[in-house]
């Protein structure tokens, strides 16, 4: 049933999630660039930042992508390196080396400004409520503009609500990648083979004592840090997460493929720019049954009603090639002229790269909403004292350069031991949460990559932790009402456990899909709040600005 | 047409005494109980 509702929203809402992305980045630009809009602050005219540049975008690339970094950096572009919408299209071909940089367009589109400046939305509307008007720093206040006095109310609490389910959906997301990465990485430190087992298809996944066992030294550490004291296991764990992840990154910068990940970085960054225009307003539609059968040649369309939903299904899935379409299909379908199949495969190009795009796009642009109100209560918190130009393009453009420089290095190092046929599919071959240590198993000898692999583990351990942490804080903090005070070990220990039980449910249930189906689901109510929150926005920059003219305080 | 002053105080109630002292109860319970029934959703129907 989950994942039926999940096909309906994707086919249905779609277009929803590309355009309200995009709208969260026209927004963002438009306010920073607007002159009168961009020099108000995020508090009184007399504040000053409390923190640092560097401490500041540090701490913003930490909370909002740090763990999915450790997945991603290697996955996303390996994954785009083999499929994606040039590949669909015919314009290039699978893993060689003239799909690279449309791998990179879509790993730099996916975690670039889009990601951050739905953050970034949330994170303003917080700060210029909260701190300039003087509202409680709960979500709820950001739509003051538009609901007034009755956000005291049932309408409020409705808001605040969507945000806490949006967050643990969105965390737990995240969490469940890094549970997985976890368990692989204890694998392949020599923890024990038990902890992961291999489906009939040949997939590895973890096995239900490893996702258990994972899950309880993640939520055993972060029961400890969050009851250690306000902030300060936090604050320790968010210092090694910084000092580990730079440390990761150089290793990969001096001794990976850094001539091949610098020419990705600086291509695949000018080639998205000018991919932004049309890439964040593509939406691709699922192509039926019926309008498949319309489009068909006369051959197809004289099948049997089985053999052509068969055909249907195959021509539609984003995952295979021409090729593998046409060893697939049902007897009378292969008995086809070649030509009619391929005619019939390039009917359903559409469908295709519609499974496409909700696999990949779809299910980014719900993660980063999901994960919206745990990262823009954080922003907004540290972020006091900026104004709105330097708020947005600081929050906007500078961690995504950090995410597109992990890509480069980390992805294009695994990338470039794949075309060099060095790693010989062992890269490509494993699954997503192993890859990074794949990689590092082909660059290094046993010990060395052993050492490395051990680094990644802990890495992991204290990002997940840290994390847990935080969402257990934000989850509160928007429960009492904006009170960021010390809270009863009872509400701690619940929303931990809950995220603990959320995430090995729904792997044990149903693996990762079912974190992502309730994820795509959940962040669907919060994506209304945040275009909301954009309208507040503008509504209260609007009225500002008459108020100034009128000398209205 | 005057204009409005912004909204500057935006009181939200919460429990002074209690389990849920400090937080505000009907956003507090209404996401445990989606949330727990998320949990038990996922337990009872896996796959």
């Amino acid at each position: 049933m989950l994942g039926a509702l999940n096909s309906v929203i994707l086919a249905t809402f779609s277009f929803w999630y590309v355009y309200v992305m995009a709208f969260f980045v026209i927004l963002c630009l438009g306010m920073a660039l607007w002159p009168s809009a961009g020099r108000l602050k995020l508090g009184l005219d007399s504040d000053e930042p409390e923190f640092s540049n560097f401490s500041w975008f540090s701490m913003m690339f930490g909370a909002g992508i740090g763990i999915g970094m450790l997945t991603f950096a290697t996955a996303e572009p390996m994954y785009h390196f083999g499929t994606n919408p040039a590949t669909i299209t015919g314009e290039t071909e699978g893993s060689t080396a003239g799909n690279v940089r449309d791998a990179y367009i879509w790993s730099f589109t996916h975690w670039g400004v889009a990601a951050w400046a739905s953050y970034a939305i949330v994170g303003l509307a917080l700060a210029f409520f909260s701190y300039r008007r003087g509202l409680p720093l709960t979500i709820r206040s950001s739509l003051a503009p538009i609901f007034g006095k009755s956000l005291s109310g049932p309408v409020g609490h409705i808001v605040d609500i969507v945000a806490v389910v949006a967050t643990v959906l969105g965390v737990s997301q995240t969490l469940g990648y890094g549970v997985e990465q976890f368990v692989s990485g204890l694998v392949r430190i020599g923890v024990g083979d038990w902890l992961q087992v291999t489906a009939a298809d040949g997939s590895v996944t973890s096995s239900t004592a490893g996702i258990i066992m994972a899950l309880v030294i993640i939520m055993g550490a972060s029961t400890v840090s969050a009851l250690s004291g306000v902030g300060k296991g936090i604050k320790w764990l968010s210092n090694l997460n910084m000092g580990l992840s730079f440390f990761l990154l150089a290793f990969f910068l001096i001794f990976g493929s850094t001539s091949f990940g610098l020419n990705a970085l600086f291509i695949g960054m000018w080639d998205y720019l000018l991919s932004i225009p049309f890439n964040i307003f593509a939406v691709f539609q699922p192509v039926s049954l019926e309008a498949f059968t319309a489009a068909a040649p006369e051959a197809v369309k004289a099948l049997s009603a089985e053999d052509l939903a068969a055909v249907h299904t195959s021509a539609t899935s984003p995952w295979g090639t021409l090729g593998s379409f046409t060893e697939g299909l049902p007897e009378a379908a292969a008995a086809l002229p070649q030509e009619t199949i391929s005619a019939a495969y390039a009917a359903a190009e559409e469908g295709r790269l519609s499974g496409w795009q909700g696999a990949w796009t779809i299910f980014y642009w719900a993660w980063w909403i999901a994960f919206a109100p745990f990262v823009g209560v954080f922003l907004a918190r540290i972020s006091r004292g900026r104004t709105i130009r330097e708020y947005v393009l600081g929050a906007m453009i500078i961690p995504a350069i950090m995410c597109f420089v992990w890509f480069a290095l980390v992805g294009g190092t695994a990338i470039d031991l794949e075309l060099s046929g060095r790693a010989e599919g062992a890269i490509s071959g494993a699954g997503q949460s192993d890859q990074l240590f794949a990689t590092l198993a082909v660059m290094l000898s046993d010990w060395q990559a052993f050492i490395m692999s051990v680094i990644v583990v802990i890495l992991l351990l204290t990002y997940l932790v840290t994390s847990v942490d935080s969402a257990v804080l934000i989850i509160n903090t928007i429960n009492a009402a904006g009170d960021e005070g010390p809270k009863a070990r009872p509400h701690i220990l619940f929303w931990g456990v809950a995220l603990a039980l959320v995430v090995g449910g729904l792997i044990i249930a149903g693996g990762l899909a079912a974190i992502q189906t309730a994820m795509v689901i959940g962040a669907l109510p919060f994506s209304v709040v945040m275009v909301l929150m954009g309208l507040s926005m503008i509504k209260a920059i609007f009225r500002d600005g008459q108020r100034q003219r009128a000398s209205i305080p | 047409m005057s204009i409005q002053p912004p909204l500057t105080d935006l009181p939200i109630r919460t429990a002074d005494h209690g389990f849920y002292k400090g937080f505000t109860k009907d956003v507090t319970i209404t996401a445990k109980l989606l949330v727990g029934g998320l949990i038990i959703w996922a337990v009872a129907f896996p796959g």
